[in-house]
C-alpha cells in the first residue's frame, strides 16, 4: 500500500475516504454535484461471509470460606454462534444470526450473615438448560444513508424475548463524520420453573426502549473518535424471579423497582499507531440510572498485525459501579424503602478482566482464538463499599471463531 | 450507451469544435451580462476553480492560447510572445461566482483537462446504474473500473514503459474506482534537440521543466473517481520533481511515477 494509505485504513475504519488529504476530500465533494458521481462515491455495503464461533465460559466457584450452603460450583455455559451476511445488490443487505446456548450451573439465591462477613447460599445445580436465538436484519443504502432494520427472538425454558431494532446512519459530505440514530424496543415474559414449589410469580412480563445518537468523527489520518449517549427505559417486572433475600431471619422473594430509567454516554479513540503498524482502542462508558446506580468501564486493547497474516489483540477492562440504595447482601431489620435485593450485579464492586485474542488470516477466511479471565472483587471499587458482596463472580471464557468470505 | 454520453460530452465541451456548445458559452460569458451555467457546467466550474487553487495556480483551463503557442513554433518564443498572451488569459480574470459566469473578450476555455476522466466516471455510473457490476470503462487510458473479476480478484494494469514502447513498465493491481495518468512522453514538442513538455504552467507560461534524469515522465493515480485522479496526476506533472512527490504522498491517493531515468516510485496494489 501506499505511505499512509494502510495508516488511514486501520484508524479510520468508520469511513474509507478519511485517509485522503482534506483537499482530496474537497475535490470529491465538489465534484459530488456533477450527473451520477454520488452513486460512484456512495457507500458501500458489508462484507459478505458466514461465521461461525464457539464460546465456552466457566465461573469459579465460590470460595468455600464465603458459602454458607449450596452447590458452590457456578455457572458454566457453551455457546454456538452462527451468522451469515448476504448482499442482495448493491443497496440491499441480509444478515441472519443463530444462536444456540447450554447452560448448567447453581447460582446465587440469597446470603446470610456469618461470622466474618455475609455468606452466599447457592440454588442446587440446575439440569442442563438450553437457549436458542435468531435475529435477522435488513440493510439498505441510499447515498449518504444506511439504514438497518432488525428483529429477534430468544427462547429458553422460563424466558421468551422479542426485540426489534431500526437505526440509520449518514456520513457527512466531507466523509469525516457519520451520525447514527437508533431506536430499540424490548418485550420479554419470564414463566419462572417450579414457580408453585418455591412461591415464585407464576409469569411476568417486562419490556424496554430505547434511542440512541452517537457521532463518529474522523480527527486525523490516525485518530478516529466517536461519541455516544443512551436513554433506555425498562418497566415491568424488573426482579430476578429466582433471587431471595434474608431479611431479619426471614427469607422472601426479592422486589425491584417495576421502572428503571439508564442513561449511558460512551466515548471511543482509535488510533493508529505508525511504527509498529498497531491500532489502539480506548473505550470508556459512564451508567447512570434512576436506581442510583453508576458505573464507569474503561476498555483498552491494542491490535498489533505480525507479518500479513497473524494478528495479536492484548486488551484489558476496568468496571467499578456503585449499589443503589435498596441493595444490600442481606438486611437485618425491615429496610427503610419499599425494594431490596441480594443479588451481586447490583452490588458496589470493580472488576478486571485480561484478554488476549489472536487472528489468522487467510485470503477468504480467518480464524480468531480468545481468552479472557474476568475477576470481581469489593475492594477493586472506585465508591467505598458499604458491604461485602459473597456472591461477585470470577471466570474464565474461551472462544474459536471460523469467518469466510464469498 | 457508453459512446452516446461520450459523444454528448465531445460535442458539449471540446475545443476543438466551433460548432460546440461550449464556443457558445464563452463567446456569451465574454459579454457583459455573462453566460449563465447549466448545473453540470456549473459544478464543472467550480471543480476546475478548485484544481486552480489546489495547485496554486498551476493548472488553469484558460491557458489554451499558451499551449497552441507552443505546439505551434519552431523555436522557443520569445519572453514578449509569452507575456502578451499571459496578459491576456488566466483564471484570475475570470469572474465565476457559482452561476454565471463572466470573462474578458479573447479568453477560452478548455476543459480537455478534465472531460476525458469525467466521461470515464459519467460512462461507469451510466453502466452501474444498468446493473453492471463488473469490468471497466477505459477511455484512451483513463480508465473507471466498476468492480473487480466476478471471482472477486482485482484487474492488473500494465504501465507502458516510454521507452520500450511494447513493454510493460509496471503492473498495477485495481479491484474498484478511477485510475488516470498523465504523462508527456506520448505528446511533446521538440526544439533545438531539447523536448518540451505538453504540459504548461499557466503561472510561467513555460512548460514544465522535465527534460532531466529525475524529470518525471509519467505519473499515474487511484482515486474513487478517475476525475480526481487525473487532476492529480496531472498536478503532480505540473510540479515535479521533490515537489510531486510529497504532493502525492500528502494526498492520501495510491500513485505510481516514472521519471526520465527510468526509476519507479510508488505503488498501487
Amino acid at each position: 500500500m501506499a505511505p499512509g494509505q494502510r495508516a488511514g485504513a486501520a484508524a479510520a475504519t468508520e469511513s474509507k475516504m478519511a485517509r485522503y488529504s482534506k483537499a482530496i476530500r474537497s475535490l470529491l465533494a465538489t465534484s459530488l454535484g456533477l450527473p451520477g458521481m454520488q452513486d460512484l462515491l456512495a457507500k458501500e455495503l458489508p462484507e459478505e461471509g458466514t461465521d461461525y464461533r464457539y464460546t465456552f465460559y466457566d465461573e469459579d466457584p465460590i470460595p468455600q470460606n464465603r458459602l454458607a450452603f449450596g452447590d458452590p460450583r457456578r455457572y458454566e455455559i457453551e455457546s454456538h454462534q452462527f451468522r451469515v451476511v448476504k448482499n442482495i445488490d448493491d443497496s440491499y443487505g441480509l444478515e441472519l444470526n443463530f444462536q444456540h446456548e447450554t447452560m448448567s450451573g447453581s447460582s446465587p439465591w440469597y446470603a446470610v450473615p456469618g461470622p466474618d462477613g455475609p455468606l452466599q447460599v447457592m440454588s442446587g445445580a440446575t439440569i442442563r438448560e438450553r437457549r436458542n436465538q435468531a435475529d435477522a436484519g435488513v440493510r439498505f443504502l441510499r447515498g449518504d444513508w444506511s439504514h438497518r432494520a432488525a428483529v429477534g427472538y430468544s427462547s429458553e425454558n422460563d424466558y421468551v424475548a422479542r426485540y426489534g431494532s431500526y437505526s440509520v446512519e449518514r456520513e457527512s459530505a466531507d466523509s469525516l463524520r457519520v451520525t447514527s440514530w437508533g431506536v430499540s424496543y424490548s418485550n420479554d415474559d419470564v414463566t419462572p420453573t417450579d414457580a408453585r414449589e418455591f412461591g415464585r410469580v407464576e409469569s411476568a412480563d417486562r419490556d424496554a426502549l430505547s434511542g440512541s445518537l452517537s457521532v463518529t468523527q474522523v480527527l486525523s489520518r490516525n485518530t478516529v473518535l466517536q461519541g455516544g449517549v443512551s436513554l433506555t427505559r425498562q418497566s415491568g417486572f424488573l426482579s430476578d424471579p429466582y433471587k431471595l433475600v434474608w431479611i431479619g431471619g426471614a427469607v422472601i422473594a426479592e422486589n425491584r423497582p417495576d421502572e428503571r430509567r439508564m442513561l449511558t454516554w460512551t466515548a471511543r479513540l482509535r488510533h493508529f499507531v505508525e511504527g509498529p503498524e498497531a491500532a489502539l482502542t480506548m473505550d470508556y462508558r459512564y451508567f447512570r440510572d434512576d436506581w442510583d446506580v453508576a458505573a464507569h468501564t474503561l476498555d483498552i486493547s491494542w491490535k498489533q498485525p505480525i507479518g500479513e497474516t497473524w494478528e495479536v489483540i492484548p486488551s484489558v477492562r476496568y468496571h467499578a459501579q456503585s449499589a443503589p440504595d435498596f441493595y444490600a447482601p442481606y438486611f437485618l431489620s425491615q429496610p427503610g424503602g419499599i425494594h431490596w435485593s441480594s443479588d451481586y450485579r447490583l452490588g458496589t464492586f470493580g472488576a478486571l478482566s485480561y484478554r488476549l485474542h489472536a487472528r489468522l488470516k487467510g485470503e477468504k477466511w480467518s480464524l480468531s482464538m480468545g481468552a479472557e479471565y474476568y475477576d470481581s472483587d469489593e475492594s477493586l471499587a472506585l465508591a467505598t463499599p458499604h458491604f461485602d458482596s459473597p456472591g461477585l463472580v470470577s471466570f474464565w471464557r474461551l472462544s474459536a471463531a471460523l469467518r469466510f468470505r464469498y | 450507451m457508453g459512446e452516446e454520453e461520450a459523444g454528448r460530452l465531445d460535442r458539449k465541451y471540446s475545443h476543438y469544435r466551433s460548432d460546440s456548445w461550449l464556443a457558445g458559452f464563452q463567446k456569451r460569458a465574454s459579454q457583459s451580462v455573462g453566460a449563465e451555467a447549466d448545473a453540470e457546467t456549473a459544478v464543472l466550474l467550480d471543480y476546475a476553480q478548485s484544481l486552480f487553487e489546489f495547485s496554486n495556480g498551476s493548472f488553469d483551463i484558460t491557458t489554451r492560447p499558451l499551449t497552441a503557442l507552443w505546439d505551434a513554433v519552431r523555436a522557443i518564443p520569445s519572453a514578449e510572445q509569452i507575456e502578451a498572451i499571459l496578459s491576456r488569459i488566466g483564471w484570475h480574470r475570470v469572474c465565476w461566482g457559482g452561476q454565471v459566469l463572466r470573462m474578458p473578450p479573447g479568453v477560452t476555455l478548455d476543459l480537455g483537462g478534465v472531460i476525458k476522466e469525467y466521461a470515464a466516471d459519467r460512462i461507469a455510473g451510466l453502466l452501474r446504474q444498468a446493473g453492471f457490476k463488473h469490468g471497466f470503462v477505459d477511455l484512451g487510458g483513463d480508465f473507471h473500473f466498476l468492480g473487480p473479476h466476478p471471482d472477486g480478484s482485482p484487474w492488473r494494469v500494465g504501465i507502458r514503459n516510454p521507452s520500450a514502447r511494447n513493454a510493460a513498465l509496471a503492473e498495477i493491481c485495481i479491484g474498484s474506482g478511477g485510475l488516470a495518468s498523465s504523462g508527456d512522453y506520448e505528446r511533446c514538442t521538440e526544439i533545438d534537440g531539447r523536448r518540451y513538455s505538453h504540459l504548461i504552467d499557466a503561472k510561467t507560461g513555460w512548460p514544465v521543466e522535465a527534460d532531466h534524469d529525475a524529470g518525471l515522465s509519467a505519473v499515474s493515480v487511484t482515486a474513487p473517481t478517475c476525475l480526481v485522479a487525473g487532476s492529480v496526476a496531472t498536478i503532480a506533472m505540473l510540479h515535479q520533481g521533490a515537489r510531486a512527490k510529497a504532493f502525492l504522498e500528502n494526498s492520501g491517493l495510491a500513485w505510481m511515477s516514472v521519471a526520465r531515468s527510468g526509476l519507479i516510485e510508488g505503488a498501487i496494489q
